[in-house]
């Protein structure tokens, strides 16, 4: 369908987070969709405003200033659609990610099956499991009553049964939460979420109907062998926005004026990566990390296979629960010499009680990034626990959230990313500067053209191409030797040693054809490179070869470990 | 552009909510005085629960054969030993109560008994008039006080007499500060460096301290403390900022009520200290949104705690010398110096309608 057949010249998106509300504007340029403007401003979720209209309002007003174009009549309401003086626009979606962690409380048959599977689907939306049941549960049948109850759940998943497997499991458990129901308040029932057994959806639909709001899904674990979280977590999602209308002031409001109901973040970015992945190389994967405020949400996906993850920490709210879960030697462990541990301590916990607050020296610059590189370790440790890391790494690394794109030079982010991820293989960093890739996730579904087309424009910003090399060889030794020509013959030759970081100038928008001589013992990839001979492409910090191994291991001493630290700084240093 | 906002307010109107974390039963009225110590609710909250499997424990084919042998209904008090149900005949089964009782449900051949109760009552906390009835769950009170909101607190509370220790912003809590007379206050100083402090405090006992800042290494400690601390900036050695040490110093030995971030139903409340006061005529109102003239705080490093005003929103974005482009706003501090500081880092003092916890 074309952009022109679907009457949708302006689109806007609203993305509102736990500290920013932004107000994005994709509009029709010579035929294609392109990212024009994005407006910001403070989200308004709490006192003293306590509705969402008002930082979407300010948002809006920000981008009109932005742009010249008038998008908000004067009572202050959009014009809807564009008029033909190129007033208003034709289109609205909204993604949020705002709103507390929901207890979760998930009931599944066995542990290590439908259990397991239904936790997995509980991870996709911002929330925690406060209470998980199996039939192989060891505690009482009144105790699993009591725990769940003092659990105080706002959301019930339910799992159990491979389609067309066993039905009495699956109604006993049926039984046993609707016995929880019964002993809550009637006003404090959380909804119930059936993703299990097709053929019994029906009575159980009939036994918990009578106590709460019930909703099924597709069967989590239709078989033993396969697991379909995907379209259960689409499902999910409308549920999870069914219980935001209540706690959010003026998402429901703004709901009539979208052109599909509002999309947690999460899904959004989970949609855009599988699509991703679907168009790139099979055998890698693209991994979106989308560092919020308040929690992270990775996307891992290959060949349209995902694995979605919101994970409890984030750069502002759910920075404590990463400073609690976390030795601070982990962390000052990144820290340049002279840094004081103790004002370094309390900078990172000052930051837990006024999480939008931002570093004003080039010390305290430092110790942000340090903590964010090790957050980064902590999201990729569970990420690797959960199995939700693609075996043989990642071509495409999206990386999304102020603190990943916005919170220094380019050169700082790089490092904070590289030392942060330690990718593995040939990967491109690709930065979300704008926080644009939750919105084409919630705009495909409706206008599959945009994204496709957006994504193809200058929006994203290309940081680096990053060669990682895998060795034993002892540190200074000679491992590669890099022959790189671009498009206009130019040529540049680098020879690379264990333990250093290479730069070879690559600008934005330019691709070149790298040749790779390995030592003997040398790989670059996990799998073997059949080809040595390449293209690359360039980016903001051109390409970079990193040999320093994996994981990086950094010296115990805290002298030679900080002189070491300047010394792979001053290499990704522009000479 | 918008900011955060921080309460250092002269004494207003000022109304919280007391709620039950469960339904219960109101025991006031709307208009009526309350004391800090008066029960405003009280409710029965479940602590136990037994579920009797008729149809596994029988044996039975399914919920239905059930429905006939179970002889109780719902809402019967079941006493120890109790029979549930019995299948008849020569050789009757019948099966009992594993407790005492009283039965909630009986659903698809199971019987769910509620075998444990505990009472649990809501205090009123703060002294005033009950504005308003929260159907089964609580009440607003509203009461006239000054209001200065913590950054941090150690979730406890507290009421009593306000002491002000500290004569500078950067006054240091010190064993001095811990005569007879101070028992049973709530203590307010600038910073306190050393955790023995905060064990003097206990040892006492004082009522609760308010201070500016406390290193982080003395959190472990303040946690572990058995009444309510508060921070007014947050961690850190800088103080306290001078607003909030001149309304402490006005309403020194007046009565307050210290909230150091307790839950109240379900709802997290910011940690504050309530001080009775009558109405201040000078009281104004302000929002949040940032604009040049209005007094702020600085909650971030290395202004921790320093107040100023806002000379000017600096338009677009300001680079800082760590190479950050920010937002930010020209201050002119308390000492006549003028900063750049990013606008994420200051609070407008003052406070915004509504006011209700």
């Amino acid at each position: 369908m074309s952009p022109a057949n679907q009457e949708a010249y302006s689109v806007m998106a609203l993305d509102i987070g736990t500290v920013h509300t932004r107000a994005l504007l994709f509009e029709i340029v010579e035929e294609t969709y392109h990212f024009i403007a994005a407006g910001v401003a403070p989200s308004t979720t709490e006192l003293p405003q306590n509705d969402i209209g008002i930082g979407v309002q300010i948002a809006i007003r920000d981008l009109q200033n932005l742009t010249g174009r008038i998008l908000l009549n004067q009572q202050g309401s959009l014009i809807i659609p564009c008029q033909m003086n190129g007033e208003g626009i034709d289109r609205i979606f909204i993604t949020y990610s705002v709103g507390r962690r929901l207890a979760i409380a998930t009931f599944g048959l066995m542990s290590d099956v439908s259990l397991q599977s239904i936790n997995k689907l509980a991870s996709t939306v911002t929330g925690q499991i406060v209470e998980s049941i199996s039939l192989n549960d060891p505690r009482t049948i009144h105790e699993q009553i009591d725990d769940t109850l003092n659990a105080h759940p706002d959301l019930i998943l339910f799992a159990g049964g491979t389609d067309r497997g066993a039905s009495r499991s699956v109604k006993k458990m049926a039984n046993l939460i609707a016995a929880i129901l019964q002993l809550m308040p009637k006003s404090a029932r959380p909804p119930v979420v059936y993703s299990g057994n097709l053929l019994l959806a029906k009575p159980v639909q009939e036994t918990l109907d009578a106590f709460t709001v019930f909703s099924n899904t597709g069967n989590v674990r239709p078989n033993m062998e396969n697991e379909e979280i995907d379209q259960a977590a689409e499902e999910l999602a409308k549920v999870v926005t069914t219980l935001r209308y209540e706690e959010i002031d003026g998402l429901k409001q703004l709901t009539p004026l979208c052109n599909d109901s509002p999309c947690p973040s999460a899904i959004a970015i989970g949609r855009i990566t599988r699509f991703l992945s679907k168009v790139r190389d099979p055998e890698k994967g693209v991994l979106s990390i989308d560092l919020g405020a308040a929690s992270t949400i990775t996307a891992s996906a290959v060949a349209g296979e995902l694995n979605l993850n919101v994970l409890p920490v984030g750069s502002a709210q759910g920075f404590e629960k990463f400073l609690k879960a976390t030795p601070f030697s982990e962390i000052s462990q990144w820290f340049p010499t002279g840094t004081n541990f103790e004002e370094a301590r309390e900078q990172l916990w000052q930051k837990t009680l006024f999480p939008a607050s931002l570093p004003m020296t080039v010390e305290a610059l430092s110790v942000e990034h340090s903590a964010y590189r090790q957050l980064l370790r902590y999201i990729m440790r569970e990420l690797a626990a959960r199995g939700a890391l693609a075996e043989n790494g990642y071509e495409t690394i999206l990386c999304s959230g102020a603190a990943l794109t916005q919170s220094g030079s380019p050169r700082q982010l790089l490092k904070m990313l590289l030392d942060g991820i330690q990718p593995q293989g040939i990967s491109t960093f690709i930065l979300d500067s704008h926080s644009i890739l939750p919105t084409l996730g919630a705009i495909a579904r409706t206008l599959p053209l945009l994204p496709v087309q957006v994504l193809e424009s200058s929006a994203f910003t290309n940081l680096a191409t990053v060669i990682s090399t895998d060795s034993n060889l002892r540190i200074g030794s000679q491992i590669l030797h890099a022959h790189l020509q671009t498009s206009d013959g130019k040529t540049t030759e680098v020879i690379v040693k264990q333990g250093t970081l290479a730069v070879i100038p690559l600008r934005t928008g330019e691709s070149a054809t790298l040749d790779l001589e390995l030592n003997r013992g040398v790989q670059v990839e996990s799998f073997e490179l059949q080809d040595t001979h390449f293209k690359v492409n360039g980016g903001l910090c051109g390409l970079i070869i990193d040999a320093r191994g994996r994981p990086i291991r950094l010296p115990k001493n805290p002298a030679i470990r900080g002189e070491l630290l300047g010394r792979w700084d001053s290499m990704l240093a522009p000479k | 552009m918008y900011t955060s906002f921080i309460q250092f307010t002269p004494a207003t109107h000022v109304r919280r909510s007391r709620l039950l974390p469960v339904v219960g039963t109101v025991m006031v009225r709307q208009g009526q005085k309350v004391n800090a110590e008066d029960i405003l609710a009280e409710a029965t909250v479940p602590t136990h629960h037994e579920l009797v499997d008729v149809v596994r424990v029988f044996g039975l084919s399914g919920p239905k054969a059930a429905e006939s042998l179970i002889q109780r209904k719902v809402g019967e008090i079941l006493g120890e030993h109790d029979i549930i149900a019995e299948t008849g005949g020569i050789f009757s089964r019948v099966i009992r109560t594993p407790a005492p009782g009283k039965i909630i449900s009986i659903h698809d051949g199971q019987v769910l008994i509620q075998t444990e109760t505990k009472n649990i009552s809501l205090e009123a906390r703060y002294s005033g008039t009950i504005a308003e009835i929260i159907n089964n769950r609580g009440a607003v009170i509203e009461t006239t006080a000054s209001i200065i909101q913590g950054a941090w607190g150690n979730k406890k509370f507290a009421a009593g007499p306000l002491l002000c220790k500290a004569e500078t912003t950067s006054a240091v809590l010190a064993s001095a500060d811990f005569e007879i007379t101070a028992r049973g206050s709530i203590i307010a100083s600038a910073t306190c460096n050393d955790e023995k402090m905060l064990d003097l405090a206990a040892t006492l006992p004082v009522a609760g301290l308010i201070l500016g800042t406390m290193p982080f290494s003395l959190l472990e400690k303040a946690l572990s403390q058995p009444y309510p601390i508060l921070l007014t900036e947050g961690f850190g050695r800088s103080g306290m900022n001078s607003a909030a040490l001149k309304m402490l110093s006005l309403y020194n030995n007046h009565e307050v009520a210290l909230d150091a971030g307790l839950e109240n139903g379900s709802i997290q409340s910011r940690p504050e200290a309530l001080v009775y006061a009558p109405v201040d005529e000078r009281n104004i109102v302000i929002q949040s949104r940032v604009t040049a003239g209005q007094m702020v705080r600085v909650h971030t490093a290395p202004y921790l705690g320093q107040t100023g005003t806002i000379e000017k929103i600096i338009p677009g974005l300001t680079a800082l010398p760590n190479g950050l482009r920010v937002c930010a706003a020209s201050v002119i501090m308390d000492n006549k110096e003028r900063k750049i500081i990013p606008i994420f880092n200051l609070d407008v003092i003052g406070f915004a309608q509504p006011t209700s916890g």
